[in-house]
């Protein structure tokens, strides 16, 4: 299975009467780590939900390899796509490893099954989360479950990785952390997709970035060819610094850029 | 060392023991349940009455006490099986058949059976009409919740049913021409084993286990889904039909059981709470611990009705809701934070 690109086809989505995506093609490649950024709104997650089979789309198809994606049983669709959710809670108070094991449950695996299973053991080690293993995953700090939770999607060792927004909770060197190990699980072979905010991460990590906005794919390339002041301009409104450095393309949003976009909802 | 830890995490498995030990606690609450009664019988009295031929202790044994400890055995685990199952399927503590007004619904359904006259007490209508109605109430519930199932809309979609549930049974007892009717669906609504026979036991183990089959199927989807639906979903979970598989079993269980022993609450709520510590949290675990806790709850609850000092019997059902109740305030108070509104 590993080597098929998920590609999405002319992919049109419809939340409660709104239209959120229109005419989205995407291509994750394996081998490849795909940023996909975009306002507040735009439609990403909504993609990625699509991709991983979860959401039917209004129009278009999604392929993996020739096949198309509702073509699968539930079960071998979990096993092409894992599927990492936005800010994931886990209800009970589980141990760890229980949690992260729970990501074999489409090859007939899970908790508990008297063993422990080497996909399981690797992504801990991998997201840096062992030392948690044996506590209960409602006691962890946010970033230490964070961790876990993707280390549950790493377990599936899916050819295909899609995670949104999975650093949003982490602190600075944790972000890099995941990054890493999501552009190293690229590199042995895989199909990744981060929907992400942070542009610098985007641009230091991944191969390709796409870019939506209300629905609609913007950009698609490099980081390099993508992440320019002037389509940032567009897209979020801010004016950005953007550096060549011999170890990598740096990208910093540094003001909005006037008119101001309106004023700011009051806070909660 | 790191990989002993990991180690220690998944394998610790303390579920065996204590449904071991809950077993036991049954057995002895059973002989207990075969002894109570206004004649008092002696361990050795209740063996003979059971196995031997007869006597005037093997009518006692046989005909009276022995149906009336089966149905405490049976609807206890069923209920304690059935709040496990939906506790784990709305991933939420406070979920309970009772919660949601099942056992009203059920008590309606039964009431409307006998009060039109469509069935004698024995006949098949009534836990079919239970079940029924108890299904409408679960399903409506978690309609109403929706995916994200928050405790206050459960708690208040619950409440608005049971409510609704339990005026509709009062209007029909109030139209009711017959003033024994009357007081029998009343006694029969507080729920009791009091009287019951093998036919009854004969009327509700079929439903019982049908239910008790349909939720221990979901066992490995309940666990998965506390990742949450999206996640459960990508793992493979077809949560529609968990959900279905969930509300049947539940409604087919709860409401056979009420349309044998009326309306018996709180066991489903209070049985989960017991064993969840010990297993380890884990919702497929749960499920066969805290049917088992749910017929030790339920068997004991039914010897201590026989104890109490009274003219007549206390009610079971009565006595439940007095021990059931604190405890569901006990559960709201600890999820104080949650309920009045802050991020889980």
């Amino acid at each position: 299975m590993m080597g098929a690109a998920l590609t999405a086809r002319a992919v049109a989505a419809r939340l409660g009467g709104r239209q959120v995506l229109a005419d989205v093609d995407m291509t994750l490649s394996p081998g490849s780590l795909t940023a996909i950024i975009g306002p507040n709104g735009a439609g990403k997650t909504t993609l990625v939900r699509v991709m991983a089979g979860l959401v039917r789309p209004e129009a278009g198809t999604v392929l993996f390899g020739e096949r198309p994606l509702s073509a699968l049983s539930a079960r071998e669709r979990a096993r092409t796509v894992a599927y990492l959710p936005q800010g994931g809670t886990v209800a009970w108070p589980l141990p760890a490893a229980d949690v992260v094991a729970l990501g074999r449950v489409p090859h007939g695996g899970g908790p508990g099954t008297g063993r422990i299973d080497p996909a399981v053991a690797h992504a801990m080690r991998a997201t840096d989360s062992e030392a948690f293993a044996g506590r209960a995953v409602t006691t962890l700090s946010g970033g230490e479950r964070a961790r876990v939770l993707l280390a549950r999607a790493l377990a599936v060792e899916a050819p295909v990785l899609i995670c949104d927004e999975p650093v949003a909770a982490l602190d600075p060197r944790h972000q890099l952390a995941v990054m890493g190990v999501l552009a190293a699980e690229a590199r042995k072979g895989r199909a990744v997709a981060v929907v992400m905010h942070d542009l610098a991460l985007a641009a230091r990590y991944a191969d390709r970035v796409a870019i939506l906005a209300e629905g609609r794919l913007v950009a698609a390339g490099t980081p390099h060819e993508v992440l320019t002041p002037a389509m940032l301009a567009e897209v979020f409104g801010v004016a950005s610094l953007r550096e060549e450095r011999p170890d990598g393309l740096l990208v910093l949003p540094w003001r909005p850029l006037a008119p101001e976009p309106g004023p700011l909802p009051p806070s909660v | 060392m790191r990989g002993k830890e990991i180690e220690e995490g998944a394998t610790r498995r303390p579920g065996r023991w204590l449904a071991a030990a809950l077993l036991v606690v049954l057995l002895v609450l059973c002989v207990l349940s075969l002894m109570l009664g206004p004649a008092r019988l002696t361990p050795a009295l209740v063996i003979e009455g059971l196995f031997g031929d007869g006597g005037g202790a093997g009518v006692v044994v046989r005909d009276i006490r022995l149906p009336r400890t089966l149905l405490a055995v049976i609807i206890g685990a069923t209920l304690g099986l059935a709040g496990a199952a939906l506790q784990g399927l709305l991933r939420n503590p406070l979920a309970a058949p009772s919660v949601f007004g099942a056992p009203q619904a059920a008590a309606l359904g039964a009431v409307v059976v006998i009060y039109f006259g469509y069935a004698e007490v024995y006949s098949p209508a009534l836990p079919l009409a239970a079940i029924a109605t108890s299904f409408l109430s679960v399903l409506v519930v978690i309609l109403i919740a929706g995916e994200s199932a928050s405790l206050v809309v459960l708690v208040l979609a619950g409440l608005a049913i049971s409510s609704l549930a339990g005026a509709a049974t009062s209007l029909a007892i109030s139209l009711s021409p017959n003033a024994f009717a009357v007081t029998e669906i009343v006694f029969w609504l507080m729920g009791s084993l009091e009287d019951r026979t093998m036919r009854h036991v004969a009327l509700v183990a079929p439903f019982a286990l049908l239910g008790a089959a349909l939720l221990l199927s979901q066992g490995g989807a309940l666990r998965t889904l506390a990742l949450g639906e999206e996640a459960a979903r990508s793992l493979g979970i077809d949560v529609r039909l968990l959900r279905l598989a969930v509300v049947t079993g539940v409604a087919v269980g709860v409401g056979a059981s009420v349309a044998v022993a009326g309306t018996i609450g709180f066991v489903g709520l209070v049985a989960p709470h017991i064993v969840r510590p010990l297993v380890g949290h884990d919702p497929r675990r749960t499920l066969v611990p805290a049917a088992l806790a749910g017929a030790v709850l339920l068997t004991a609850a039914d010897c201590a009705v026989r104890v109490i000092p009274s003219a007549t019997e206390v009610k079971l059902g009565v006595l439940t809701a007095i021990v059931g109740v604190p405890f569901f305030l006990y559960i709201i108070v600890r999820r104080r934070a949650e309920l009045t509104g802050a991020p889980a």
